[in-house]
């Protein structure tokens, strides 16, 4: 089996060359796979070349076809010959053939940008303008004193990254702050322990998630704008700053909250395995005792996997509000936090995609991986760099003001 | 069963070449029970089972098996209650005498002034009996010369006669490792037999992920002579490869937690 691809419009042709049987179906829909994921949502089998097709080829077509439905694409057969035209008669698949050769492609119109200022590939979902976000800092890593917190519920415009822990729980769990994300009121929250795996509360009508946060930076917001972003022409991926910076300019505002939800080129990110919290004048965590409270990823990691962060960045002047960022290496003048989550891969639909329904298919889906504080390594020489992401979607909102909550 | 506490060996100590093979190990296993040790390459599993077994004496620390310490005996007088096996199948048996002298060798084990055992009809149907258990055809070939048979033939031969005696412990390092893939998966499956059938109180050292997680009844993990991970119990049951895997790639990742790393944290973990 051999397969040639050719771009049209915003098709994608697959010229498909000798026998679609059960030796060759896996590598079939592997590809397939592979275009799928590279954001080729319709595609068109040219099927001049295929000589013979078995059940084992229809199933990889069917998995092609369910694959493709998920993410409102879909596939055509071109060309087959009257064995092919016949198999897939008979199997009741006659709706995927085409009766002409190519169809003619309509350019189809690009849906977007109702505001011409907007670049490609950029959506304005409301035009309310920019809001006011909060922050709270009860208590700072490594300065020893005893963390205040202050109790937050999150709703479904609530966005937020800090640490903390889960209210709800029963009087005789003690709360365990750790690191923490909350995207369109979801919460996903590590408990700080050697072996642990995210954990989340799913914001519902009737069952808010609710926090004990010691650190806290968050806005009551529908994000405004949502960015597609693919693979840039050198084929390399988009930096967490380069995104913050894209979505700074095309709001012209100095303080962004954002999310991410896209395929991972690789992050690079820290998870606290002892909660920093605990510590007190006598067991500061003095040079390499620091192992025992943080684990770092060392190498970039979950690449091509599905990253869903959210971050606030800022840029310009020193505010307050920065005491809870990080200087950027690659953009002087930038202030990013960000916090990621991790799940199994599974493709996005292209175009306009809502941000609450996405996350929520990942929630109820295979479970999340792990919790990463995101961090920008720019040790010389050994340094990881910054996480970086394929494809996918990037929604902001500016913000105005950054309040100070005491 | 056995009692280690406190255990440490140093190998070359106050050179440059210093290393630290055990590290204060603490181990308790039960009677019955069969332990899979796994690490990394140099992490003191051998060293720990050469211990056991008295190959030396440690730097400090005590071994007790079932109540006795034999922390100062030699090797020689632990054998009567150690068996052990290699993973070199040519270790432990002598190739040129035939499998018959080799098992009654093995009947002898650790007797001061061994009875000579007489390869007479009886003792020979005793011996065709249990090495039919091995379904290698072997029991016919007993004259044949031990150097005649594979790799698989030898260990699978070397852990019966390792078990002949129903020691109080069975000590195997690596021993599937040499073998072809099949082989060694025979090898590993007699090994759960024999150790059930028996109910053999066993310590297995093992790079195989599959067999940790398959065969005994506890994982216990050591990097650098510290016995890191200590899966037993509903631990145990539920350990898969990955799990192990992850496990590897934690320790793995907190030694490359350097200064550079702390500083860099430091900095940026606000
Ligand atoms: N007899 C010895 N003399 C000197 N050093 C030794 C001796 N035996 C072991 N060592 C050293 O002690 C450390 C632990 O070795 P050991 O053989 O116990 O590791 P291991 O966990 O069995 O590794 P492997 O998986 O490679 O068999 C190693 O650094 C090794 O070089
Ligand atoms: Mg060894």
């Amino acid at each position: 089996m051999e397969l040639k691809t050719e771009k049209q419009g915003n098709a994608l042709i697959i010229h498909a060359n000798g026998r679609l049987d059960a030796s060759w179906s896996d590598y079939f829909a592997d590809c397939f796979e592979g275009y799928i994921r590279q954001g080729e949502h319709i595609l068109i089998i040219d099927a001049a070349g295929i000589s013979f097709l078995s059940s084992a080829g229809i199933r990889s077509l069917v998995k092609i076809h369910k694959e493709l439905s998920k993410l409102k694409g879909k596939f055509t057969i071109v060309n087959a010959n009257d064995f092919v035209v016949n198999t897939l008669r008979m199997t009741g698949f006659g709706i995927w053939l085409s009766d002409g050769s190519l169809p003619s492609l309509k350019q189809v119109a690009k849906s977007g940008p109702a505001n011409p200022a907007l670049p490609e590939n950029c959506f304005l979902l409301h035009s309310k303008g920019a809001v006011s976000g909060e922050y709270f800092i009860g208590w700072k890593p490594f300065d020893g004193k005893d963390p205040k917190q202050y109790g937050v519920e999150f709703n479904h415009t609530s966005f937020a990254l800090g640490i903390g822990s889960p209210a709800q729980q029963s009087d005789q769990d003690e709360l365990v702050h750790g690191d923490f994300l909350v995207v369109c009121g979801h919460f996903v929250y590590q408990r700080p322990e050697v072996k642990s795996r995210p954990d989340f509360i799913l914001c519902m009508d009737h069952l808010k998630p609710k926090a004990e946060v010691v650190q806290y930076l968050g806005v009551d917001t529908e994000l405004s704008h949502l960015f597609r972003f693919n693979p840039k022409e050198d084929g390399s991926g988009w930096l967490l700053s380069q995104l913050a910076v894209k979505a700074l300019e095309i709001t012209g505002s100095s303080t962004i909250v954002f999310v991410i939800l896209a395929e991972s080129d690789g992050l690079v990110g820290v998870s606290m395995i002892k909660s920093l919290t605990q510590v007190t004048d006598k067991n500061k965590p003095e040079g390499l005792a620091l192992r025992d409270w943080l684990s770092y990823s060392t190498e970039r990691i979950f690449t091509h996997e599905q990253a869903l962060v959210i971050g606030f960045a800022s840029r310009g002047e020193s505010t307050t509000h920065q005491t809870l960022m990080v200087p950027s290496s690659s953009f002087p003048g930038l202030w990013i936090h960000a916090h990621a989550t991790v799940f199994p891969y599974q493709p996005l639909q292209n175009g306009q995609i809502n941000l609450n329904e996405q996350v929520e298919k990942f929630l109820n889906g295979p479970p999340p991986k792990a919790l990463l504080h995101l961090i920008d390594d720019s040790r010389p020489s050994s340094g990881l760099g910054e996480s970086a992401f394929i494809r996918g979607a990037l929604w902001f909102t500016p913000i105005k003001s950054m309040e100070e909550k005491i | 069963m056995l009692e280690i506490k406190g255990l440490s060996k140093t190998f070359f100590a106050g050179t440059v070449n210093e290393v630290r093979a055990l590290s204060a190990v603490d181990l308790q296993i039960e009677e019955g029970s069969f332990t899979a040790i796994i690490g990394t390459n140099g992490s003191g599993k051998s060293t720990l089972l050469n211990a056991i077994a008295g190959s030396f004496l440690p730097d400090q620390g005590r071994i007790s098996v079932a109540n006795e310490d034999i922390t100062s005996w030699s090797e020689f007088r632990r054998a009567v209650l150690i068996g052990r096996v290699f993973q070199n199948p040519f270790a432990g048996t002598a190739a040129d005498m035939s499998i018959a002298e080799n098992i009654v060798m093995a009947m002898r084990r650790g007797l001061k002034r061994p009875l000579t055992t007489a390869l007479n009809r009886k003792v020979k149907e005793e011996m065709a009996e249990r090495v039919r258990t091995l379904k290698m055809g072997l029991e016919d070939r007993l004259d044949n010369p031990m150097g005649t048979l594979s790799g698989g033939q030898r260990q699978a031969l070397t852990l019966l006669m390792a078990t002949w005696l129903k020691p109080k412990l069975l000590l195997l390092d690596e021993h599937t490792a040499a073998l072809d893939p099949k082989s060694a998966a025979k090898v590993a499956e007699l090994t759960r037999q024999i150790i059930a059938d028996d109910n053999l109180t066993a310590m297995m050292v093992t790079h195989s992920m599959q067999q940790a997680v398959e065969l005994p009844d506890r994982v216990v993990m050591m990097h650098k002579g510290n016995i890191v991970e200590d899966y037993r119990h509903e631990q145990k049951k539920r350990l898969r490869i990955p799990d192990l895997l992850e496990t590897f790639d934690r320790i793995q990742k907190r030694e490359l937690f350097d200064e550079t790393v702390a500083d860099l944290l430091k900095k940026q973990y606000i």
